[in-house]
């Protein structure tokens, strides 16, 4: 063989390639503080582009239409990016079919014939030069098949079943929610001889160290056997005994189902790891300095869910002073010396009970140095704030 | 925009080809991922750099009495293509960690640990279907050969990574040590 074969191919690889087009299918803010989400198409070729774009519309649409990702769904932005295959569909090789796509998506991976693998470097090329590092937190890869079929991992393959956006839920729970699976069968292998990691997996189910108590009623038995309450169901992660789940079904378990209290808990409480309550304050400088007397404005735009808004809560030195999303400090009423203005943005939802990491709150914290003020100056801020209580804006 | 860095990584992947260019599994020592996030502030950077690694386990050499699949495996990491933008990195408000990530930490020519990210595990594929019930079942397969896309802040100073896998040992995740790459200097 040619030992120069592996260079060429090297160099070739090497070659500068364009990005491909991305479209943004929803854009809600700025990629830091929003959790984003990367849609590739396989098997699209030029003339199923429109396909795919409907596609992903259908597919985007039926994933924000479910608990808990429908509340936050201004949390997320979504990118389409525009991969054209020389060819249409996904190879079956059990069945003899060869598809040439950009992807090469496949059915029949490891000999199963419902998982469906890619290329993971083709993959990764495509989103390192379309994409920054940013905008990647959820890598999807849409293949244009319509049997059923997919895979998880580093990103979540799915075929344009209709029933495929429940394994992207599924699959978005493992690698975003970090849950972990709560049926029984094996493999993998059970192992439930220490406390798993999972949220949603429990070895240790006394009332005091149960990791979901929160969500017991007093007058649930654990373990749990009846229906329809949150408790501590037998049988999870691979272990048909040994380690339990908190709902006797859920979207960890079963597919078409919802995710329930505990696992949507702890995937708004992921949203909350890469988003901020505050979405950006003013002014800008931790540290001001005001005139003496001179008011000081502060402002701050909370994330906004599809439904109850958080809530704002100004403090200036530890006391509450205001809420509202903007905040006129009158320094004239502050004695001179140094000052602290915090705002608190805070998600009160009643989906989350647990936060030990205090992430459904945001904070920003202000240093005023504040200089004496004069008696014409108390008497100023007074005129305006009456003036902008009489006539508010 | 992105830069695209092929006669380095070119260099990098001829030394890989040529030389051990990373080394065998070796034990994690006391490093947990607690330990690490408490000790090792991530950096905030303006340029990143993005790495295309290739990962490749073997198997190790056998042992008398064991199955194959029972030895250790040795774990090969080779970078393929650098790639540096304009731009930050994702930043965690409180960073969890689970055994389907991999922990890849930068570390200077001392061994100094200069940032840490975590970047989904490329080699295991989930594979879970639903039954007649709808009930799930599933396996994992495990891949032989996989790629890792890493983001790094260029730090100067930045030497290697080291990349681990995450044990739980029922507190806290030990991080059990897979290889290392080097890196080339910082731009």
């Amino acid at each position: 063989m040619n030992r120069l074969a592996p260079l060429a191919l090297l160099l070739l690889a090497c070659g500068t390639a364009d990005a491909e087009p991305v479209v943004s299918i929803r854009r809600n803010g700025p990629d830091e503080n929003r959790v984003n989400i990367a849609i590739l198409g396989d098997g699209y070729a030029q003339g199923d582009q429109v396909k795919y774009s409907s596609d992903v519309d259908r597919l985007v649409q039926a994933m924000f239409e479910q608990a808990p990702y429908q509340r936050y769904a201004p949390y997320f932005n979504v990118n389409r990016v525009d991969v054209v295959s020389a060819e249409s569909g996904a190879s079956h090789p059990a069945s003899g079919v060869r598809r040439n796509t950009a992807l090469g998506a496949e059915f029949d991976c490891a000999g199963i014939q419902r998982l469906v693998c890619v290329n993971t470097g083709a993959v990764n090329t495509i989103v390192s030069r379309s994409l920054p590092s940013v905008a990647r937190d959820i890598v999807v890869v849409l293949v244009n098949d319509p049997e059923y079929g997919g895979s998880g991992g580093s990103f979540t393959v799915l075929s344009t079943h209709t029933a495929a956006v429940e394994l992207l839920l599924h699959e978005s729970g493992h690698s975003f929610g970090l849950l972990g699976d709560e049926y029984e069968t094996t493999p993998p292998p059970c192992v439930n001889t220490v406390e798993p990691p999972q949220p949603n997996i429990a070895r240790e189910i006394g009332r005091d160290r149960l990791k979901w108590a929160a969500w017991v009623d007093a007058a649930t038995p654990l373990p749990t056997s009846a229906t329809g309450s949150v408790g501590a169901y037998e049988g999870a992660l691979f272990c048909a005994s040994g380690l339990f789940r908190p709902t006797q079904n859920s979207k960890m378990r079963s597919l078409g189902v919802p995710f329930e209290a505990v696992n949507a808990e702890q995937l708004i409480r992921r949203i909350y790891n890469f988003v901020s309550p505050v979405d950006s304050s003013e002014p800008a400088a931790p540290s001001l300095a005001p005139a003496r007397g001179a008011a000081v404005e502060f402002s701050v735009q909370p994330m906004q869910p599809a439904s109850e808004p958080l809530l704002t809560t100004w403090r200036v030195d530890g006391a509450v002073t205001a809420t509202g999303t903007s905040f006129r400090l009158q320094s004239a009423f502050l004695a001179a010396g140094t000052h602290t203005v915090e705002v608190a943005v805070v998600d009160s939802t009643s989906a989350v009970r647990n936060d030990p990491g205090g992430l459904l709150t945001g904070r920003r914290t202000w240093t005023l140095s504040v200089q004496a003020s004069t008696a014409d100056d108390v008497k100023r801020a007074l005129e305006d704030v009456f003036t902008r209580w009489r006539n508010p804006r | 925009m992105h830069t695209t860095l092929c006669g380095a990584v070119l260099a990098t992947a001829i030394l890989c080809g040529v030389a051990a260019c990373a080394t065998a599994q070796t034990p994690a020592g006391a490093l947990t991922f607690r330990k690490l996030t408490t000790s090792v502030a991530q950096v905030e950077g303006t340029q990143v750099r993005d790495l295309r690694i290739q990962w490749t386990r073997e198997p190790g050499p056998a042992i008398a009495g064991q199955a194959q699949a029972a030895t250790p495996q040795s774990n090969v990491f080779s970078l393929l293509q650098e790639q540096t933008s304009t731009g930050g990195l994702r930043r965690e408000r409180a960073p969890q960690l689970s055994t389907t990530q991999l922990v890849v930490v930068v570390q200077d020519a001392s061994g100094r640990e200069l940032d840490w990210r975590t970047v989904a595990d490329p080699s295991m594929i989930r594979a879970e279907f639903p039954g007649p019930d709808g009930t799930l079942s599933g396996r994992v397969v495990e891949q032989r050969s996989s790629e890792l896309l890493v983001s790094i802040p260029d730090v100067a100073g930045a030497d290697r990574l080291r990349i681990y896998r995450p044990v739980w040992n029922g507190r806290d995740y030990d991080l059990e040590a897979l290889g290392t790459v080097p890196l080339g200097p910082a731009r």
